[in-house]
């Protein structure tokens, strides 16, 4: 078998000449030739992590393993972060990892927070949901609005020229649907996911002011519905919406489930925007190499160095590391000394968090559950005319959102969502997509093509376009619509 | 004036629309479509899961049954495909559900759909009376293509006609209950008036019990249009049929006061169990249903029956609700002795 080499995406990186190639293939080469281990059973794969913090180290060994979960005798793949990569060190972190894959076992110096687990079941969900619980007491250390550290100094949900448009092609179904009498009483807006409110209070402005242009009545008859996980986040949204108090409510809910504590509302909703909240739910990856599919198992870490220096930052024993790690995300992050203490412990722990990973075998995708009322059926549609080996993300949090999101659509409603999503398959291998952490929080991209594919088995059509209101944005909109 | 009874029995049970379509019969459907298994193939499995759906009736006891619609690829396409003079360009689909692209551009000519060979299949399975269904003109108007007529109205009348020639056929083939489902009537509430219109010209002369079912669609287990049955009345007094089947346990029994405020000359096919959800109906909530509408209407005058079609409910849970239904039923029935 011969050594499958990947690299993803180099071009860009060239034209911008964020990188050499020739810097690390020639020792890549040179590894390949003075390697005392069988390398043909490798697979290397060189990827460019675009996150500033993300979950990998230079070098990652990833083992395959048997249906029956033993490693097969040095199979795997050996992933390069070309951006954490030196050159100088490359001969010996690559021999390091190739006698990893070879002899697969704990690495002792590493404090592990967990087993070996599907991505969605990962720590990192655990502190990803911690950091929108304590949010407030994050903010409060860092001092700094969550919002504020987007990329352009804001969210794009509240650019100002999308909301204008946003409201006028609303208001322009609202119009067809007036000429068959067909708008409801009362128009059921919803936003989940309200940041600090700005994208409600430009959208009502605009709704109100676009409404009386053109004399219809529809801002008398709106009922805005601000939705967030965060009690926190929804009290300070409230402050943004002051002028519009009497067509709001405010409603905590679990983006993951939408259905459940918005129920009453089933077939009622006319227009659902989400923004940037996809991409930090819950996800595994899984990958088809030589025809076969794999479920990418991660388990989270501290490298040693980090985690000496955190025990001796905040005066810790290092065998009680663990415990500390798993008593703030008990409770909370006061139970150190002080809240600030507390806050810093926190952001250091995730700061040096990493993830080991294996691919484990799934014999059967059609029937591997991704998300309620969907399983690897639409993946295996998915990739039904698309063959070769790729790796992509299930979004199961992304899917399953979806999915209870869209029982909510009145039948001329709409769901549109701004994030960052693939929209072609082949995009999976020309570029990282996540995991990377960002703030206290995780992103992923979110799998565009999968969204598709359930939303057609769905009964809803999906299109994509790029967020053209402000250059260099990373941002996608996703239009769903029910099917005629 | 109601209708001359067809049965004998108080508060028949009967179905609307498809019967749970399984997934796999979803995938073979779609195999069919892009042409990974051949048209005989298909004929094969759907005789097969017909007969399944027509024993599923009987023995929840169901007393008017139907094939299910199992043949159909969707309520419209099934007509579209096989009407004369209706085009269709792209014959393969990507998904079985999803609707083709037909058109029409020169007037349409009558011709039969063989519909009467469907219905022989049901009555050489079952001795139970059979409800037919076919969709109405209006709504195969909506989802075809005009290049030629120019107007709604007309093009829906020449398919009206084209669809009379198919239901006298059928009545000669033995069919006695044969009933149009309209949806899209829903969703253009100002067409009402020439849409009942429509209605009359595809019941012209057709001697079979005739039922009209409108709902707000079905399509994937949703609504396609809200609202309330007001824009109906009083337009709907003018069709020329013995029932009218509507879809009640959803969104509840508000509009059953237009019963009082128009003389109501049909029976009332009354739904009773919600198709957009799986959970299962208890048949004391299925009875509570029927009372509601005996209010407004004596038992002679009211059929009962699903308010459409269970093909998006898991079969288990649509098995069970036919069960459920039919035992609702029955507890009237007792109350009624």
């Amino acid at each position: 078998m011969p050594v499958i080499v990947t690299i993803n995406q180099p071009a860009q990186l060239l034209k911008r000449r964020q990188l050499s190639l020739s810097t690390v293939l020639s020792p890549f080469a040179e590894a390949l030739e003075t390697s005392v281990v069988d390398v043909t059973k490798l697979r290397v794969t060189f990827d460019w992590v675009q996150y500033a913090h993300a979950f990998r180290e230079a070098f990652s060994a990833r083992a395959l393993l048997s249906e029956d979960g033993a490693p097969l005798g040095g199979r795997g793949e050996l992933a390069v972060d070309l951006r954490q990569v030196d050159p100088s060190l490359f001969l010996d972190q690559f021999n390091q990892a190739v006698r990893c894959l070879a002899e697969p076992a704990a690495d002792e110096s590493r404090l592990y927070l967990e087993e070996f687990r599907p991505g969605v079941d990962s720590i990192i969900w655990t502190f990803n949901l911690f950091f929108w619980q304590h949010l407030e007491d994050w903010e409060s250390v860092f001092i700094k609005d969550f919002t504020e550290a987007l990329p352009g100094g804001g969210s794009d949900g509240t650019n100002p020229a999308y909301v204008h448009d946003q409201v006028g092609a609303f208001i322009g179904r609202l119009n067809d649907m007036a000429a068959h009498h067909l708008v409801p009483d009362e128009i059921f807006v919803l936003e989940m996911g309200v940041g600090n409110g700005l994208q409600s209070k430009r959208w009502m402005d605009e709704f109100r002011d676009q409404s009386a242009a053109g004399g219809q009545d529809y801002y008398k008859r709106l009922r805005y519905l601000m939705s967030d996980f965060s009690q926190h986040v929804l009290d300070h949204a409230r402050k943004a919406v002051r002028e519009h108090d009497d067509k709001i409510s405010l409603i905590p809910v679990n983006a993951l489930d939408p259905e459940s504590a918005l129920g009453f509302l089933r077939y009622k909703v006319l227009y659902v925007h989400l923004c940037n909240t996809y991409d930090n739910l819950p996800c595994t990856e899984i990958a088809r190499l030589e025809e076969r599919f794999y479920e990418v198992q991660v388990r989270a870490y501290l490298p040693s160095a980090t985690s000496a220096a955190i025990c001796e930052t905040f005066s810790l024993q290092p065998a009680r590391l663990r415990e500390e790690i798993d008593r703030l995300l008990k409770i909370g992050p006061d139970y150190l000394h002080d809240m600030q203490t507390g806050v810093r412990f926190w952001s250091d722990v995730w700061d040096g968090l990493r993830l080991e990973e294996r691919y484990v075998p799934i014999p059967d995708m059609a029937g591997y559950p991704i998300a309620d009322r969907v399983t690897g059926e639409e993946v295996v549609d998915m990739l039904s005319n698309y063959g070769g080996d790729i790796r992509f993300h299930l979004s199961n949090g992304a899917v399953k959102s979806f999915v209870h999101t869209i029982p909510l659509l009145h039948p001329k409603g709409m769901l549109e969502v701004q994030d960052v999503f693939t929209t072609r398959l082949d995009q999976y291998r020309q570029g990282f997509r996540g995991p990377g952490k960002y703030d206290g929080s995780l992103m992923n991209q979110i799998n565009g093509p999968l969204l598709r594919q359930v939303a057609g088995r769905h009964g809803f059509n999906v299109e994509f376009a790029p967020f053209k209101y402000r250059k260099g944005s990373a941002t996608t909109i996703l239009s769903t619509t029910m099917k005629e | 004036m109601a209708a001359p009874r067809l049965y004998r029995k108080l508060l028949p049970t009967t179905v609307v629309g498809s019967y749970s379509i399984p997934e796999w019969l979803e995938r073979a459907k779609t195999d069919y479509f892009q042409r990974h298994i051949s048209r005989d193939y298909l004929d094969q499995i759907h005789d097969t899961v017909i007969k399944a759906a027509i024993k599923d009736q009987e023995l929840a006891g169901i007393d008017i049954v139907s094939d299910g619609e199992l043949r159909r690829d969707n309520m419209i396409d099934h007509f579209t495909s096989r009407l004369p003079g209706v085009e269709i360009d792209q014959r393969a689909k990507p998904y079985f559900y999803d609707y083709y692209d037909s058109v029409v551009r020169h007037k349409l000519p009558a011709g039969p759909l063989h519909l009467e060979q469907e219905f022989q299949f049901v009555r050489d399975n079952t001795d139970r009376p059979i409800k037919f269904s076919v969709t109405g003109p209006f709504s195969l108007m909506r989802r075809i293509r005009d290049e030629h007529y120019g107007d709604a109205e007309g093009l829906a009348t020449d398919l009206a006609r084209i669809m009379n020639l198919e239901l006298k056929a059928l009545v000669r083939a033995g069919a006695d209950y044969i009933q149009v489902d309209e949806p899209y009537f829903s969703g253009f509430p100002d067409d009402i008036g020439w849409g009942i219109r429509a209605i009359n010209v595809l019941f012209d002369g057709v001697d079979a019990h005739k039922g009209l079912h409108i709902c707000y669609g079905n399509r994937y287990g949703k609504p396609n249009f809200e609202g309330n049955y007001r824009y109906l009345f009083p337009a709907v007094l003018e069709a020329q049929v013995d029932q009218l089947t509507l879809e009640f346990a959803r969104k509840g029994f508000d509009d059953l006061d237009l019963l009082k405020q128009y003389p109501f000359p049909f029976e009332l096919g009354v739904g009773v169990i919600d198709v957009k959800s799986a959970e299962v109906e208890t048949p004391e909530l299925v009875a509570s249903r029927i009372r509601e509408v005996l209010n407004y209407l004596p038992p002679e005058r009211v059929f009962v029956n699903p308010d459409c079609g269970l093909r998006h409910v898991p079969e288990e849970a649509a098995f069970k609700k036919l069960q459920a239904m039919a035992a609702g039923a029955e507890l009237v029935r007792a109350e009624l002795r």
